[in-house]
């Protein structure tokens, strides 16, 4: 376990919890909650991508999974803890076996791409023709582009009858966050951390060193599915109702830019990023003078071409820029760098 | 990239109408016009002349591409700037150049293919996205080489697609064209031609 | 641990039309030092990648240890308790030295044993003022022994190094000496290069390679006054 590159997680934590109780001074918990099932989800992808180096073009094939496992399951059960754990353990599952799918066959970048994309719409195109009657999984009816509405939203582990919606909803997402980014936090201080980051660096050296470096992919790829299976489950529980356009290319997309804008290399960024561009994406759909992915896609192309590591790590080198002229002397600590064209 | 070529194509038919765009997206459906070349029967056969156009132009535009790429400078600049940008730099030429130059031309034949397809589908602004993953997957799969890898896996799909939408239905036909693609991807982790037609235009 | 620690058997490598190395029987007895040489083209890296499972050799076989390991990927190679140095300086850029280090001894031993064997590898190779660096930012000879350190790191029985002192300065070179008779003490080795300088201080036993194929094995004094091994480097082929 590697201490030192853990100093300033309580920092953030802090942070975190207090923005936790600011934002719905700003906001509504309805909005908030969304936000921060986005930030989950961008987090997954900053995962994997930012220190795995795997660009995965269909994160949303996971976290749309976890949305209908979640729905499916709860339609069938009723009480939420089993459909919440299990819409955690499919996508996991199922990006354990595509990732060793791409991982054993030495599949490499632009090539893995295409793979996860095409999964993405398989599932896409697959749900969408699911209208009939014959498409039905114990209680739930897949329902084709209409989505599975009408399913047990989340509880009170225990208490079928407890919902937890709106305001508890909200704090709910965001302790799960909190969590979450925890668990990855310590994750990658671990020596399987900082395995997966050598491997992102020199995926080569690590082999000769004697690591299993496809494995290590996989599991990895694995536990981004996991996360991003969670937040689409939370999300299930937020919008009562799962539609086909979970798996959509748009969705997939918005989850790169989010990423791309917040900042490779970090956790924070991908959150922020997320939340950041969710709400910009609401806001503007309040209003219809200016088209809404037009404006997207127009602070994706300022912030790539003005800050191409993203915002906040061209933030934290800032920061640390300034601080280091303040105590002449002091070692340069090197930012944390974005993903490289290879990689 | 075919969105630009949408673009263009919508702007008359909306402007001859004088109404707003929004409406047109909600009518398109009434608005159809015939495809501009009358159809034709050959044998027993009746052909639709705008599509055999459309094959045409296709066909001419990749022989065009070929040309371009394997006979002039212009190609060969572009080709050895693929294969290594530094040494394309180290001899003079600018990569930065290059790829903008390639990028134009790119989107031009984007803006084309938009063009030439607009008669045959029913135009709406979002259009151009349907075909973004579509030719993103022929052009990975295909690998290095741009003609031979592009005609061969467009080829492979074109089959595989048509094959099983002829069987069972359009939504079958794409997903085993998706299907199709992971297959061959997980058996020639570079493309097409990263095993056959190695190192070919 | 047998005598015969690595041996190749009538290992053949084609590329296309072109025959890089040509049916090379070669055998390396235990905790020897064994300088591969030849001039450019002679096969030596192939014959080295092929010997790492870098290459699969189209003919013939590889054995380490007695265990058959022709067309092994690498990471299974270097599972056998093998430390292997590829002609261009691989090492993770993004991470520091110590980290390079550290993550090279932990396979093994542990997080606790590679805290210690990273300081000591540290200490030996003399990178103690650069530990906390980024690797990406060093030179290109500090790189080189980065990489040593990892290979070393990983407590190797047999080590393959390709070209260590490339690129590397006069004094540095010096010390890619000592350390390499260091590593001989508990490890046998391979070495290709072609610094004729850097062969004569290391003084070990040479195979020299021309055209794919085995010149002639000996010791560096017999090498160097052998009138084809001359011909070869001044292109006298044959």
């Amino acid at each position: 376990m590697d201490r030192s590159a853990l100093r300033d997680a309580p920092w953030v934590v802090a942070a975190g919890i207090i923005v936790m109780f600011a934002a719905p001074l700003i906001l509504n918990f309805y909005t908030l909650t969304l936000l921060v099932i986005y930030g989950m989800l961008a987090l997954s992808l900053g995962l994997i991508w930012g220190f795995g180096g795997i660009l995965c073009f269909g994160q949303a094939a996971f976290y749309g999974l976890g949305a209908y496992a979640y729905a499916i399951s709860a339609a069938n059960i009723g009480e939420s803890t089993v459909p919440m754990l299990l819409a955690i353990a499919i996508p996991f599952v199922f990006a354990f076996l595509l990732g060793a799918m791409m991982f054993y066959g030495r599949l490499t970048d632009v090539y893995m791409g295409v793979i996860t994309l095409v999964v993405t719409l398989i599932f896409f195109r697959f749900m969408n023709t699911t209208a009939g009657p014959e498409y039905q999984i114990g209680q739930a009816r897949l329902g084709g582009y209409n989505g599975i509405p009408g399913y047990q939203t989340l509880n009170v582990p225990g208490d079928a009858s407890a919902y937890i919606w709106d305001e508890s909803l909200y704090y709910t997402c965001f302790v799960i966050l909190l969590v979450v980014y925890v668990l990855v936090r310590l994750l990658l201080a671990s020596p399987f951390g900082r395995i997966a980051v050598a491997i992102r660096e020199n995926e080569n050296r690590v082999e000769l060193m004697g690591y299993d470096a496809r494995l290590r992919k996989s599991v990895l790829f694995a536990i981004g599915g996991g996360i991003a299976g969670l937040a689409g489950a939370l999300y299930a529980s937020w919008a009562e109702i799962v539609t086909p356009g979970l798996f959509s290319l748009g969705q997939s997309a918005e989850i790169i830019i989010w990423c791309i804008v917040g900042g490779l290399g970090t956790l924070v960024g991908p959150v922020l990023g997320a939340a950041v561009l969710g709400y910009l994406k609401f806001a503007l759909g309040q209003q219809t003078a200016v088209d809404n992915v037009l404006v997207m896609g127009l602070i994706l192309v300022v912030v790539v071409l003005v800050l191409p590591r993203g915002v906040v790590p061209s933030l934290i080198s800032a920061f640390r820029h300034s601080s280091r002229r303040r105590e002449p002397g002091g070692r340069r600590r090197r930012g944390p760098r974005g993903v490289r064209a290879d990689g | 990239m075919s969105a630009a070529g949408v673009g263009t194509r919508l702007r008359p038919r909306s402007g001859r109408a004088g109404e707003p765009i929004f409406e047109v997206r909600e009518n398109w459906g009434d608005r159809r016009v015939s495809t501009p070349i009358a159809g034709f029967t050959l044998g027993g056969y009746q052909i639709n002349g705008y599509n055999f156009f459309i094959i045409i132009v296709s066909i001419l535009l990749l022989v065009a591409s070929y040309l371009v790429l394997r006979g002039t400078r212009l190609g060969l600049v572009a080709r050895g700037t693929m294969q290594s940008a530094d040494m394309a730099a180290a001899l003079g030429y600018s990569p930065d150049r290059v790829y903008m130059t390639t990028f134009f031309v790119g989107s031009a034949l984007a803006g084309l293919a938009g063009g030439v397809l607009a008669p045959l589908v029913g135009l709406v602004p979002t259009w151009g996205t349907l075909y973004i993953a579509k030719a993103f997957i022929t052009v990975i799969s295909g690998g290095a080489s741009i003609v031979l890898g592009l005609l061969s896996s467009a080829t492979v799909f074109g089959l595989v697609s048509q094959t099983f939408t002829f069987l069972s239905g359009p939504v079958i036909g794409e997903v085993a064209l998706l299907v199709a693609a992971i297959v061959l991807l997980r058996l020639l982790p570079q493309g097409i031609t990263g095993r056959f037609f190695k190192g070919r235009l | 641990m047998a005598d015969v620690v690595l041996e190749t058997r009538n290992l053949t490598m084609r590329f296309g039309g072109v025959t890089a190395v040509d049916n090379v029987n070669f055998k390396l007895r235990r905790g020897e030092l064994r300088c591969l040489i030849g001039p450019n083209g002679a096969g030596k890296t192939t014959f080295f990648r092929c010997l790492t499972g870098i290459l699969k050799p189209t003919h013939g076989e590889v054995f380490i240890d007695d265990v058959e390991t022709t067309g092994w990927d690498p990471q299974y190679v270097a599972r056998m308790g093998i430390g292997i140095k590829t002609q261009v300086p691989s090492v993770m850029d993004g991470l520091s030295v110590r980290e390079n280090i550290w993550l090279s001894a932990y396979r093994l031993s542990g997080a606790r044993e590679a805290d210690r064997i990273a300081a000591e590898v540290i200490e030996r190779l003399g990178l103690g003022d650069i530990a906390r660096s980024t690797v990406g930012r060093l030179a290109h000879g500090e790189r080189q022994r980065v990489e040593l350190g990892i290979v070393v790191a990983a407590r190797p029985w047999l080590v393959l190094l390709d070209e260590p002192a490339a690129g590397m300065t006069g004094e540095e070179v010096e010390r890619m000496v000592d350390i390499i008779h260091e590593i001989n003490r508990d490890a046998a080795l391979i070495i290709v290069e072609h610094d004729m300088q850097f062969i004569r201080s290391i003084a070990a036993q040479i195979t020299v390679f021309s055209q794919g194929a085995v010149l002639m094995e000996d010791t560096v004094e017999a090498v160097m006054s052998d009138q084809r091994v001359r011909d070869v480097y001044l292109g006298k082929r044959g």
